[in-house]
């Protein structure tokens, strides 16, 4: 690829430095520049202005500018051309004041020939050269830094969002807490004043029975906190998941007792079991965990119905596990943010809960490596549909 | 005359509790495990005092208390006292039951002590 010509500007009034300086140039082994020149500082403004030159050779001391004022007019339009002083052995404080203020070098009239000319023209062009990588590499870095600096800025701003949530979460946590767990402690109160008040009046089943509410609601309070923390855990990864081989049926039976018996028998639960495996590979707690809060859900969210239907079938290495009521169902806008902790549809108010199952049934599912939807209406009642693979992979915890 | 209290809880162990109690004190008690059945043995027994959850499904204790006072206004039967027993805690809970025409509002975990002061409390007058 050839070059352009090289271009130079020359700013010379007196006739005879030119005629040298325009000679000498010639004479090097130089390119051939193509020579601009003028004689007063304001024709060489407008010059620059209109054009890019590859080097500019200047004398201070011209018609309409002195010294190093010359310079300062000149030198912010050079751009990328070295700028060259020529200069009278007079000048010499002024000369100096242009090296310090960007000038690339300066030649004495009179006291140099073609070949100082063509050296200082070259190490000047180099100079100039190296100094605008080093100004292109320090805006390199600059933008680099400032890439650094936003990157920093955004992980900071997440971590103050999480901490936030953590806060909400605490909140939340804080709110439930005093709704969920005044009734348990009223059922272990009562209990147990009863007992010191009353402990002459009553006979040992009596007493029997009393203790058995303490523990039970004690329990009930430890599994409410085992809830709050599996809910509080943002990082799934080092949860450990044990599978052992489950006998699929029995464990189904069971938890449905399980949840009629907690329940009070108020709702059917009735099976539709279309299963062919006899074992499925997983973790015991975790998939009674999904079973039992959605079931617990379906009969809690639709008082008054009879029944709930539970719908078990496998397809290609899946089990599908259906869970439908005919409840009081959640709203469109409630269903976004279902899967979060302590989040609750805005119409169950007047039923008691957590608003940690559904989150924790999720996390659950995830660490099966199975998926979760859930379809429901106002008073239409509520449909989840969890898929869990029959055999899956190990899950080694990180 | 044994005082007739009407308890409407939903929660079994605690509905027990309470009934245990109010009967070892020497109160005849009926108990509802839900409003809407609180509200129907309301009109049935016309009890002499109502202790009432708010947390239930089907009717919540501040519907069971307003539907009472809206029938005892409309009938002109003289109001009778209600206490209400709730994990609801807040001053802004309280001020509701107050509102809904509760005469005394208990937070839980009260003790037999509380309990048994409101009831009296309110049957003496």
């Amino acid at each position: 690829m050839s070059q352009p010509q090289p271009t130079v500007l020359i700013l010379e009034d007196n006739p005879g430095d030119f005629f040298l300086v325009k000679e000498f140039l010639k004479r090097t082994s130089l390119p051939a520049y193509e020579i601009h020149h003028t004689e007063r500082v304001a024709d060489a403004i407008k010059l620059l202005q209109e054009q890019e030159f590859h080097l500019i050779l200047m004398d201070l001391f011209l018609p309409d500018s002195e010294g190093i004022q010359t310079f300062m007019k000149i030198y912010p339009l050079a751009k990328q051309a070295p700028v060259i002083v020529l200069t009278g052995l007079v000048d010499e404080e002024v000369t100096l004041g242009t090296l310090q203020q960007g000038a690339q070098d300066y030649l004495i009239k009179g006291e140099y020939d073609e070949k100082l000319l063509e050296k200082t023209i070259r190490y000047s062009v180099e100079r100039k050269h190296n100094q605008e990588l080093i100004m292109r590499s320090e805006e390199v870095s600059r933008k680099k830094l400032e890439a650094l600096v936003q990157e920093r800025t955004r992980e900071l701003e997440e971590a103050i969002k999480k901490e936030k949530l953590l806060v909400d979460l605490k909140n939340q946590f804080v709110a439930i807490a005093s709704h969920e767990f005044r009734t348990p402690l009223s059922t272990i109160r009562f209990a147990a004043e009863y007992l010191h008040d009353y402990l002459e009046k009553i006979d040992e089943a009596e007493i029997r029975s009393k203790l058995k509410k303490i523990e039970k609601q004690v329990t009930h309070m430890t599994a409410l906190l085992e809830d709050v923390i599996m809910a509080g855990r943002t990082d799934l990864k080092k949860i450990l998941v044990v599978k052992s081989k489950i006998e699929l049926r029995n464990l189904v039976d069971k938890i449905i007792e399980d949840v009629q018996n907690s329940t009070r028998n108020t709702h059917q639960i009735e099976l539709n079991y279309n299963v062919n495996s006899k074992e499925i590979d997983t973790d015991e707690k975790l998939f009674r965990n999904i079973f039992i809060n959605l079931l617990t859900n379906a009969i809690k969210y639709s008082p008054g119905k009879e029944s709930v239907l539970l719908n078990i079938k496998e397809e290609t290495g899946l089990l599908i596990i259906t869970v439908t009521d005919q409840g009081i169902g959640i709203s469109e806008e409630d269903q976004v943010k279902l899967f979060e902790a302590f989040q609750r549809g805005t119409n169950a108010a007047s039923i008691a809960g957590t608003g940690l199952g559904l989150s924790i049934v999720k996390k659950a599912v995830e660490l099966l490596k199975g998926s979760i939807r859930l379809q429901s209406g106002l008073n239409e009642g509520t449909t989840v549909e969890v898929r869990l693979p029959v055999a899956t992979t190990e899950n080694k915890p990180a | 005359m044994t005082t007739r209290i009407l308890l409407i809880e939903d929660t079994e162990d605690l509905g027990e509790n309470i009934r245990d109690v109010l009967r070892m004190e020497g109160f005849n008690v009926v108990w509802a495990r839900n409003g809407k059945i609180g509200l129907d043995t309301y009109h049935e027994i016309t009890p002499d005092l109502i202790v009432t959850d708010i947390i239930m499904p089907l009717m919540n204790g501040l519907e069971v208390v307003r539907e009472v006072r809206a029938f005892e206004k409309q009938t002109g039967v003289s109001p009778i006292p209600i206490i209400i027993l709730s994990a609801k805690a807040t001053p802004e809970d309280h001020a509701e039951g107050l509102a809904a025409g509760a005469n005394i509002y208990l937070k839980k975990p009260c003790s037999i002590d509380n309990l048994m002061n409101a009831v009296r409390s309110l049957i003496a007058n």
